[in-house]
């Protein structure tokens, strides 16, 4: 028998893992795609382990809450390490927990039986907002100090019927000390025990459902055992990245923003977090001033924009109950993925936006070219794609969305001729942007540039549409 | 001669092991005062190596095992320790 065997049995009987504690999971689902929620426990891991050991040194009060953090970086040893780990590592956190949610938006894991995984993911997803709320003020600096008043501001705007209790957690009463006393408890206590009863709640359902099938259909796929092989599949991906986690700190470590007070803030552009800035972007439209009326009632217009983003959160924790088709398989859900991409794509480019106009205000006309030119962009792309997909079944004997994607590597001719108006397109975009964005903003010039990008995306169209009826075989 | 696929497991995995040994001694013997930096990339590279380790026993037979994640492996562990060596001079 050979060492490794050895080793393997004896682990196997110690533990008690040759009773099947948990169940074999099928080989197709040994994909680092399948294990995005386990990659967040493993960061939620990491945040554990470097906060408690910089709960040695930090001291919640609001005269001690920068001096030990700055404690903490600059004399404690690999105290900026940690620091800089913990960071990092929320923003990984946070990062996962969206992908995880994209991909199993896409890929239809919330259809039955998983409904109520999907519901119990999405109030995870939650949690590990809350943590990058709650965590980010301890530091006490002037930058997370502003940050998280702008989103206490944004949470005291909901209706009280929305949520007093949630409002009582974070924006709460008394002063700065108790704000801060809330949040530590919220951020070392409550979060992580709501977090492990949830993810408890959903490992048990995932033993009960398993993995997913893929979304073309249910191969025959023989299974793999928890032990060893998924345990050490775990363990790589989760070595990896914590391997390079580690390196980011090493490479780029963070350096603390000046200690809050009342003078530093005045002068501070507040801005909150990455991950709140597409919301917080969408207040910054010139719509969300003022108040819209109707007879014998009026409502702030900043309380409409924030009532959306609600109704957005709460179609996305019933997803299951609304999207109710058994279908799977992308191409045969053309409505809810592109409504998906879009969703993906307006919350990525008004984080940039954010990102580049910190304290600015948006003009209207601006805010309807980007949202609504990005809405319109991706429509016209998916529409084009699943037609050329409908031209194309049965031509090519890899699968038709596969194909119609390789279309641009079979023609380059075409595709470089296409890609001209694409170049001109997205300059006219621009500077229609531009031409919005001055004050007061240049209506002729953004006339121009409409017009132009209208005629350069019918070249766009007509280009595809040649591209797709040259290929042999198509339906015509 | 020809080394049967255990065989070839079986040597990589004692290099690993080997390394993860060294890098270890090499995190146990760095000044965590002065050389915080290196104890950083160290401690990267020795979960790289475990990751490679446990990439190379998660698949039930080598011929399922890529070469070219064997190789990112690789060239991300030696990057990991020219880092750690640029940190330290």
């Amino acid at each position: 028998m050979s060492i490794e065997r050895k080793v393997v049995d004896w682990i196997e009987s110690r533990f008690g893992l040759k009773a099947d504690v948990l169940r074999p999971v099928p080989e197709y689902s040994v994909n680092p795609f399948y294990w995005l929620g386990a990659l967040t426990v493993i960061a939620f891991v990491v945040q554990v382990v470097t906060g408690m050991l910089m709960l040695i040194y930090y001291v919640p009060t609001t005269e001690q809450a920068y001096s030990s953090t700055l404690y903490i970086m600059n004399s404690v040893p690999l105290g900026w390490l940690l620091e800089t780990v913990h960071l990092y590592g929320a923003y990984a956190m946070i990062l996962l927990a969206l992908l995880h949610l994209f991909r199993g938006y896409f890929a239809s894991v919330h259809k039955k039986p998983r409904e109520m995984m999907w519901v119990i993911g999405m109030l995870m997803g939650f949690v590990v907002l809350g943590f990058g709320l709650t965590g980010y003020l301890l530091t006490w600096t002037v930058v997370s100090y502003s940050a998280t008043d702008v989103s206490i501001g944004m949470l005291n705007l909901l209706p009280e019927q929305v949520g007093p209790t949630l409002k009582f957690l974070l924006a709460g009463v008394g002063g700065d000390a108790a704000r801060l006393t809330r949040f530590f408890d919220l951020h070392i206590v409550v979060l992580p025990a709501a977090l492990l009863g949830l993810l408890l709640v959903k490992m048990w359902m995932f033993e009960s459902h398993g993995a997913a099938e893929p979304v073309t259909g249910t191969k025959p796929s023989k299974d793999v055992p928890i032990f060893p092989n998924i345990v050490l599949y775990i363990g790589m991906i989760g070595s990896a990245f914590v391997a390079l986690l580690l390196m980011a700190a090493v490479l780029f470590p963070i350096h603390l923003a000046p200690e809050f007070s009342p003078l530093a803030a005045s002068t501070n552009v507040a801005q909150p977090e990455w991950y709140f800035l597409w919301m917080y972007q969408i207040l910054k439209f010139t719509a969300a001033e003022g108040a819209t009326c109707i007879p014998y009632y009026c409502i702030e217009n900043i309380k409409l924009a924030l009532g959306a983003v609600s109704i957005l959160a709460v179609v996305l924790i019933l997803l299951p109950f609304i999207d109710r088709s058994r279908k799977r398989d992308p191409a045969a859900r053309p409505l809810y993925i592109t409504l998906g991409i879009i969703l993906a794509a307006e919350i990525a480019v008004l984080t940039y936006w954010g990102y580049v106009t910190p304290g600015v205000g948006i003009p209207n006309s601006q805010a309807v070219v980007v949202l609504l030119g990005t809405a319109l962009s991706i429509a016209a792309m998916a529409g084009f794609t699943y037609w050329a997909r409908n031209k194309m079944r049965g031509v090519q004997a890899v699968s038709p969305a596969v194909g119609a994607m390789a279309l641009p590597f079979t023609h380059r001719k075409m595709t470089a001729l296409f890609l001209l108006p694409l170049a001109v397109g997205s300059v006219t975009f621009a500077s229609m942007v531009g031409s919005l964005k001055s004050s007061p903003p240049s209506y002729a010039w953004a006339s121009v540039d409409l017009l132009v990008l209208v005629v350069s995306f019918c070249a766009m169209v007509m280009i595809l549409k040649l591209i797709v009826n040259l290929n042999p075989g198509v339906r015509r | 001669m020809r080394m049967e696929e255990d065989q070839v497991r079986y040597v990589t995995s004692m290099l690993l092991v080997v390394l993860m040994a060294v890098i270890g001694v090499g995190l146990w013997s760095v000044d965590l005062l002065t050389m915080q930096g290196v104890f950083g990339t160290l401690l990267s590279a020795e979960l790289m190596a475990f990751a490679m380790l446990s990439y190379l026993y998660s698949k039930p037979s080598l011929h399922e095992v890529r070469t070219s994640w064997v190789v990112a492996g690789l060239a991300s562990l030696v990057v990991f320790l020219i880092v750690g060596l640029t940190v330290s001079a």
